[in-house]
C-alpha cells in the first residue's frame, strides 16, 4: 500500500530538490548537446579512409592466410626449418611469396591513409601499432600490444607490425628469422638479398595481429565522424615528419645499398614511396578543408595549397625516378630531406594559423 | 645500377612546368589588367625560394634543365619589392646581390655557392617581411600585415612546444579592435623573435652536423640561414648586451657563413661553439613573468620526477624497467629545456651558480643516458641525491614570483601526467598508470578546477567524470585502467579529456564577464549553502518545545564555521604556501570527521528523540515529563558540544571550497561583481532556508520526524559517497570501478559513483541508519518493558500490601501504551 504524503511534506522535499535542480541546470554547460546533432563530418575524407581500411583488411587477410600456411608447414616439420625446406620447399616458397605480395599491397594501402590515421588522435594508436611505433625501449613511442606466440612465449611491446613482418619476410632481422638455416627460399642454390625464412611462431602471431588490428581500424573508421578539427590536426601532426622519413630512406638499402643498410625495415618498398603515399593522403585531406580556410583568408589557403602541391609533386618525382632505376646518394637524400622538412614545417605552421583564424581546435595527441 | 652522376632530368619537368605556368599566368594578367598586375608579396617570395630550390635540385641531381634563377629574379618585383624598399632596403640589397651570386653559381655549377646564396636569400626575405609586418602593424593596417606575415618561418613543434600563433592572434585582435597597434607590435615581435631565435638554434645544430658529416651544400645553406636570422636578432642582442657584445657576435656569425661556404668544416665547428657560448642565456623575446613561473614550475616538477622514475626502473645496479629509465631521461630533458629558458635571468642574478646548475644537470642527464643505453647504472639513491641537490639549488635561486603556482603550469602538469599514464598503459604497467592518473587529477582538482568551477561548473563536472567513471558517453580513465584497457581503447577518452582540458584552459585563461561572475558567484554560494541548510534543518526540526534550546548550539556552530572557513583558508595559504597542495587531503579529513559527527547525531536522534518522542506522544500524561527528561539529558556538556560540531561541520565542510571558488572569480572579474553574486546567492539561500524551516514547522510532528530522519540519512548517504571518492582521489582508498552507467548529476547531488568502495560504503551507511533505527526501537521498547515490569512488580507489591486495589487502573496503562506504540509503528511501517 502506498501512503499519500501530506502536502507540507512534499513541499519540504520539493523546495530543496527544485532549488538543486535549478542550480544544476544553471551551472551545467551542456556541451554534449552539440555532439548530439547528427553531423556527417568531412565525408570525402571519411570515404577515402574507409576505402583504404577495407583494402588493408583484404590484404592482411591474404597475409594472414599465407602466414598461417607457413606456420603449419613449420609445425608439420617440428619447426626444423632445414627439414621444412627440404620436404616442403615449394610450398614454403609459395606461402612466403604470397605473404610478400600481400605485404607489398598492404603497405601502400596503409601509407596512403597514414596521414589521416596517425594525424587524428582518436585513431593514432593504430599508426603506432601498425606502422610507426617502436619497441619497449622507447616508451614515448612504443606500441601498445604484446604478441603471444603459439608456443606460449610473449613478446612484450615488440615494435610495429609492418616492421616485424617485413624484416622477418625479407630476412633483415635475425631475431625474427629461423636460426642457423640458410634461407634459400626459392631453392636456386644461393641466398639473395630479401630472401628470409621467418621464425614461424613470431610470424604467425604478427600476421594474426595485423589482421586483427586492420579489422578493428576498419570498424572504427566506419563509425568515426571526421571533423574539421581532425583534418587540421592530422595535417599539422603528420606533415612535419618528413625529415624522419628521409633519414630512414637515407639509411635504407635503397640509398645505402643492399647489405650496407643501417635500417632493417623498408626493404620491400622504398620509404620514398611511403612519403609520396602519405603526402597524397594529406593533400586529399587539405583539399576538403581548403574552402573553409579560403573563406576566411584566401591568400593563406592559396599559399598552403601551392606549397603542399609542390611538396607532393617533388616527392612523387623522386619516387618515380627511383622506381625508374635512379640511385640517390646519402648527400642528395640529406639535402632533399632538409628542404622538404622545411617546407613541411611551414605548411604545418600555416595550417596552425588558419585553424586559429577559424577557431578550430588542434587536438593534443 | 644507375650511377648518381647520370641521373636524367626529365622528371623535374612537373615542378618546373607548375612554376612556369604561374609565371606565365602572372605575365598574362599583368598585361591584361594593371590593377591586378602584381602577385602578393608572399607569392613572389615563395616563387623566389621555390625557383632557387629547383635550381639547386638541378645541380644536386645533375639536371641540365636550368633557368630557375632567372625566374627568381623576375619574381623580385611588385609589392614584394615595394614593401622591401619601404621597410627593409638592406634586406632587399642582400636579396639582389645573392640572386646574382646564385646566377654565377649555376653558371659555374657550384652547388655549394648556390646553397649559400639560397640560404642567405631565404633569411633576407624573412627579415624584410619581419620589418614590413612590424611597420604595417604599427600603422594599424592588420590586413596588409597579415599578408606579409605569410612570409615567415615557424618554430619547430615538440612535445613541449607548439607552433606559436601569437602574431596571428595579435593581428586578428588589431583587426577586431581588441588590441591597439602598439600592443599588437609587441606581440607580433615577440612571436617572430622567438621563432627566429629558435630557428637560429636548429640551423646552427644542422650546420654543425653537416660539418661533421661533410655535406658541403647542407652546411653552406644552414650556416647562411643562421647568419641571416642573426640579422633579425642582432638589434635585440645589442639592446640587451651592448654594442661591444653585438659586434663580437656579428663577427662570429659572419665568419660562420664564410667558413661554411668555403667548406672549412673545422672553422665552422669552432664558430658554432663560439656562437653557442656567445648566445648563452640570451632570450630575444624575453619571457613574461607568467611564462617564467610556468617554466620554473615545469623545471621543479620535471627534476622531482627524475629520481622517482629512475628509482622504479633500477634494482641492484641493473635496469629492471627500461621504460622507467626512458621516462627519467625525458624528464631530465624537459628540466634542461626549462632551465635553458630561464637561464638568461638566472645568469644575471648568479652567473657562477647558474653555470654550475646547468653543468650538474648535464652530468645527471649523461648518467641517465648511459643507463638507458645499457652502460653503467648508478644507484637510485645517488640519482636521487643529484636531482635533489639540483632542485634545492634551483629553488634557492628562483625568485618568489616564479614559485607561485600558475594555471599554465598546472595544465602542463596535468598533460604531462596524462602522457605518463598513457605510456604506462602501453607498457602494461597499470599500477603506475593509476598513480599517474591520480597525479593528473590532483593537479587539476586543486589547481585549475577551482577556477573552472567559478567559470563553467558543467565543464568541470565533465572533466572530473572523464578522469573517473565516465562522461560524454565515454568510459572514465579510472574505469579503463581498472579494466586494464589498452592504449587504443583509452585513446577516445583521453582525446576528449584533453580537448575538454584545453577548453578549460582557454576559459580560465580569460577574464570573466561581470554577468558570468555574478551568476556563478550566486550559484556557488547557493549550491554550497544548500547542503548546509538541509543538514541544519533536518537536525533542528525535532527541536521544538522544551528542546528548542538545543537549536542554539547548532546555529552558533554554523555561524562560527563562516569565519573559521576564511581563517583556515588564509592560514593554509600563509603557513603552507599553497592551499591547493593540501586542499584535497584536508577535504578528505574534514569529510571523514563530518561523517563521524553525522553518525553520532543520527544515533542520538533515533535514541533520544525519535523513539522517546514517539513513545512519549502515546503517553499523554507523561509526555511533558519525558520530554523534559530527554531535554535535560540532551543538554549535557557532551551533547551541546556535539550539536556545535554538527552546525560547524555542516558549514565548514563547504566553506573553504566556497572561499576558494569565490577567490578565483574575484581575481578574474573583480570584487564588485562577485559581491553582487554573493548577495544574490545568499538571498536565494535565505528564501529556500526560510521556506524549508517554515514548512518544517507546519508539519505534523510525527510526519516531520519521518522527514527529518530521511533527510539526515540522505545527507549521510551523500556525504559518505563523496568522502570515499575524495579518499580515492588522494590515494588513501583503493578503486574498483563497476561497469554501470551512472549519470554525472547523481555523483554531484547524491554522491553515487560506480565504484565498489563508494557504493559499499553507502550501503553500509544505509545499513547503519536502518540498524540504528531498529536498535533504538528495540532499546526503547526494552526499556519500556523493563519499566512496565518494574511498574507491574511495584503495583503487585502495592496490591499485596493494599488488597483494596485503590490504584488498580494505573497497572494497565503502560501495557496499553506499549501495545498502542507497537500497533501504530506497524501501521507506519506498512
Amino acid at each position: 500500500m502506498i501512503r499519500k504524503f501530506p502536502r507540507p511534506i512534499l513541499l519540504l522535499i520539493a523546495v530543496p530538490a527544485i532549488a538543486a535542480a535549478f542550480i544544476a541546470g544553471c551551472g551545467s554547460d551542456d556541451s554534449s548537446s552539440d555532439s548530439d546533432q547528427p553531423d556527417a563530418g568531412l565525408t570525402a575524407v571519411k570515404s577515402y579512409l574507409t576505402e583504404h581500411t577495407a583494402d588493408l583488411v583484404a590484404q592482411t587477410d591474404t597475409l594472414k592466410t599465407a602466414g598461417n600456411a607457413y606456420y603449419d608447414l613449420a609445425k608439420a616439420n617440428d619447426f626444423d626449418y632445414e627439414k621444412m625446406l627440404k620436404n616442403d620447399g615449394e610450398a614454403v616458397n609459395a606461402a612466403l611469396t604470397d605473404a610478400k605480395n600481400a605485404f607489398i599491397k598492404a603497405n601502400p594501402a596503409y601509407e596512403e591513409m597514414e596521414g589521416i590515421v596517425a594525424g587524428i588522435p582518436r585513431t593514432a594508436q593504430y599508426d603506432t601499432d601498425i606502422d610507426a611505433g617502436s619497441d619497449a625501449s622507447d616508451p614515448e613511442s612504443a606500441v601498445s600490444f604484446n604478441l603471444t606466440l603459439p608456443n606460449g612465449e610473449v613478446m612484450k611491446q615488440p615494435g610495429n607490425l609492418f616492421f616485424l613482418i617485413e624484416t622477418a619476410l625479407y630476412g633483415t632481422n635475425e631475431d625474427l628469422t629461423a636460426e642457423g638455416v640458410k634461407p634459400d627460399v626459392d631453392g636456386d642454390g644461393k641466398v639473395s638479398f630479401g630472401e628470409g625464412l621467418p621464425e614461424a611462431n613470431a610470424f604467425k602471431a604478427s600476421v594474426d595481429e595485423i589482421n586483427k588490428q586492420a579489422k578493428d581500424l576498419d570498424k572504427d573508421a566506419q563509425e568515426i565522424v571526421i571533423t574539421p578539427s581532425d583534418a587540421f590536426t592530422s595535417i599539422t601532426v603528420m606533415t612535419p615528419t618528413m625529415s624522419e622519413y628521409f633519414e630512414q630512406w637515407k639509411l635504407s638499402s635503397f640509398v645505402a645499398g643492399e647489405g650496407s643498410q643501417q635500417e632493417e625495415g623498408f626493404v620491400a618498398t622504398s620509404r620514398l614511396s611511403d612519403i609520396a603515399d602519405i603526402l597524397t593522403g594529406i593533400d586529399f585531406t587539405y583539399a576538403e578543408i581548403e574552402p573553409q580556410i579560403a573563406e576566411k583568408n584566401a591568400n593563406q589557403a592559396e599559399q598552403t595549397a601551392a606549397e603542399l602541391g609542390n611538396l607532393l609533386s617533388t616527392a612523387e618525382d623522386l619516387r618515380d625516378r627511383e622506381a625508374a632505376g635512379e640511385k640517390f646518394t646519402a648527400k642528395q637524400a640529406d639535402q632533399l630531406g632538409a628542404e622538404m622538412q622545411a617546407q613541411a614545417e611551414r605548411i604545418a605552421g600555416q595550417v596552425t594559423q588558419a585553424a586559429k583564424d577559424l577557431d578550430i581546435e588542434i587536438q593534443e595527441g | 645500377m644507375t650511377p648518381a652522376s647520370t641521373i636524367s632530368g626529365s622528371a623535374r619537368s612537373r615542378v618546373i612546368a607548375a612554376v612556369a605556368t604561374i609565371v606565365a599566368a602572372v605575365a598574362f594578367f599583368s598585361a591584361a589588367s594593371p590593377a591586378q598586375a602584381a602577385d602578393p608579396a608572399w607569392q613572389s617570395a615563395d616563387q623566389i625560394t621555390t625557383s632557387l630550390f629547383n635550381a639547386q635540385t638541378d645541380l644536386i641531381l645533375n639536371d641540365p634543365s636550368g633557368g630557375s634563377v632567372e625566374e627568381a629574379k623576375k619574381a623580385l618585383s611588385g609589392p614584394l619589392r615595394r614593401g622591401f624598399e619601404a621597410s627593409s632596403p638592406a634586406a632587399l640589397k642582400v636579396v639582389e646581390e645573392q640572386l646574382d651570386r646564385a646566377n654565377r653559381a649555376v653558371a659555374s655549377g657550384d652547388s655549394v655557392a648556390l646553397a649559400a646564396a639560397r640560404g642567405t636569400i631565404t633569411a633576407a626575405l624573412r627579415r624584410g617581411a619581419f620589418d614590413r609586418v612590424i611597420d604595417l602593424t604599427a600603422a594599424d593596417r592588420p590586413e596588409a600585415a597579415r599578408e606579409w606575415l605569410q612570409i615567415r618561418d615557424f618554430r619547430q613543434s615538440t612535445r613541449y612546444t607548439r607552433v606559436g600563433t601569437e602574431a596571428t592572434d595579435a593581428l586578428i585582435a588589431l583587426e577586431d579592435g581588441d588590441l591597439g597597434p602598439d600592443d599588437a607590435v609587441l606581440q607580433v615581435r615577440k612571436d617572430l623573435l622567438d621563432t627566429y631565435q629558435s630557428r637560429l638554434g636548429t640551423n646552427l645544430e644542422e650546420a654543425d652536423k653537416a660539418a661533421e658529416r661533410r655535406f658541403p651544400e647542407r652546411l653552406a645553406e644552414s650556416a647562411a640561414i643562421t647568419a641571416g636570422y642573426w640579422q633579425i636578432l642582432t638589434g635585440e642582442y645589442e639592446d640587451q648586451r651592448g654594442p661591444e657584445a653585438a659586434t663580437r657576435a656579428n663577427l662570429i656569425f659572419e665568419n660562420l657563413a664564410g667558413d661554411a661556404a668555403a667548406g672549412d668544416t673545422a672553422a665552422v665547428r669552432r664558430a658554432v661553439r663560439q656562437a653557442t657560448r656567445e648566445l648563452e642565456g640570451f632570450v630575444a623575446a624575453p619571457l613574461t613573468e607568467e611564462e617564467k613561473a610556468r617554466r620554473a614550475s615545469q623545471f621543479s616538477r620535471f627534476i622531482d620526477l627524475v629520481p622517482v622514475e629512475y628509482g622504479r626502473g633500477v634494482a641492484d645496479g641493473k635496469v629492471t624497467k627500461a621504460f622507467e629509465i626512458q621516462e627519467a631521461v625525458a624528464f631530465a630533458e624537459g628540466a634542461s629545456q626549462a632551465l635553458k629558458d630561464l637561464s638568461s635571468d638566472l645568469l644575471e642574478q648568479d652567473p657562477a651558480g647558474t653555470r654550475s646548475l646547468i653543468r650538474d644537470l648535464g652530468l645527471l642527464q649523461a648518467d641517465l643516458q648511459t643507463a638507458a643505453e645499457g652502460g653503467a647504472v648508478k644507484e637510485a639513491g645517488e640519482i636521487e641525491q643529484m636531482a635533489g641537490d639540483i632542485a634545492e639549488r634551483a629553488e634557492g635561486m628562483f625568485p618568489d614570483e616564479w614559485k607561485a603556482s600558475s594555471d599554465d603550469a598546472d595544465y602542463d602538469l596535468v598533460n604531462i601526467s596524462l602522457d605518463q599514464m598513457l605510456n604506462a598503459i602501453n607498457a602494461g604497467e597499470y599500477e603506475i598508470a593509476e598513480q599517474n592518473r591520480l597525479s593528473a587529477y590532483a593537479f587539476f582538482e586543486f589547481g585549475p578546477e577551482i577556477k573552472l568551477q567559478g567559470f563553467d561548473p558543467g565543464l568541470s563536472l565533465e572533466i572530473e567524470g572523464m578522469f573517473w567513471y565516465g562522461a560524454r558517453d565515454l568510459p572514465g580513465l579510472a574505469t579503463l585502467i581498472a579494466d586494464q584497457a589498452s592504449g587504443r581503447e583509452t585513446m577516445p577518452t583521453l582525446v576528449e579529456l584533453r580537448s575538454a582540458i584545453d577548453e578549460a584552459h582557454e576559459i580560465t585563461g580569460s577574464d570573466a564577464s561581470p554577468g558570468t561572475a555574478i551568476t556563478n558567484a550566486a550559484l556557488i554560494v547557493f549550491r554550497e549553502g544548500l547542503e548546509a541548510i538541509l543538514i541544519i534543518a533536518a537536525i533542528t526540526a525535532s527541536m521544538i518545545g522544551a528542546r528548542q534550546v538545543l537549536r542554539k548550539p547548532v546555529y552558533r556552530g554554523a555561524l562560527l564555521a563562516i569565519p573559521a572557513s576564511v581563517i583556515s583558508y588564509l592560514l593554509m595559504v600563509l603557513l603552507l604556501g599553497s592551499f591547493a597542495k593540501y586542499g584535497e587531503k584536508v577535504e578528505a579529513v574534514v569529510g571523514v570527521m563530518a561523517i563521524g559527527v553525522l553518525l553520532v547525531v543520527l544515533n542520538w536522534f533515533f535514541h533520544k528523540v525519535y523513539w522517546t518522542e514517539w513513545i512519549a506522544s502515546h503517553r499523554k500524561r507523561t509526555k511533558e515529563v519525558t520530554t523534559a527528561i530527554a531535554a535535560g539529558s540532551a543538554t549535557g556538556a557532551a551533547t551541546v558540544f556535539g550539536l556545535y560540531a554538527v552546525g560547524f561541520e555542516a558549514v565548514f565542510r563547504e566553506g573553504m571550497e566556497t572561499v576558494l571558488f569565490l577567490q578565483a572569480l574575484q581575481l578574474a572579474a573583480g570584487t564588485g561583481a562577485v559581491a553582487i553574486g554573493v548577495a544574490i546567492g545568499l538571498a536565494a539561500m535565505g528564501v529556500v532556508g526560510f521556506l524549508t524551516f517554515k514548512l518544517e514547522s507546519r508539519l505534523p510532528y510525527k510526519k516531520m520526524l519521518i522527514v527529518t530522519g530521511v533527510l539526515i540519512a540522505l545527507v549521510l548517504f551523500t556525504m559518505v559517497g563523496q568522502t570515499v571518492r575524495t579518499l580515492q582521489g588522494v590515494g588513501w582508498f583503493p578503486i574498483h570501478p563497476i561497469d554501470i552507467d551512472i549519470p554525472l548529476w547523481m555523483g554531484t547531488w547524491l554522491g553515487i559513483y560506480p565504484s565498489v568502495e563508494t557504493l559499499v560504503a553507502q550501503i553500509l551507511s544505509v545499513v547503519f541508519v536502518i540498524g540504528s533505527y531498529w536498535a533504538a526501537g528495540w532499546y526503547s521498547k526494552r526499556k519500556m518493558r523493563i519499566q512496565r515490569e518494574q511498574y507491574e512488580a511495584e503495583q503487585a507489591a502495592l496490591k499485596a500490601e493494599n488488597p483494596s486495589g485503590e490504584n488498580g487502573r494505573n497497572g494497565a496503562e503502560p501495557h496499553d501504551d506499549a501495545v498502542s506504540v507497537s500497533q501504530e509503528r506497524t501501521r507506519e511501517t506498512v
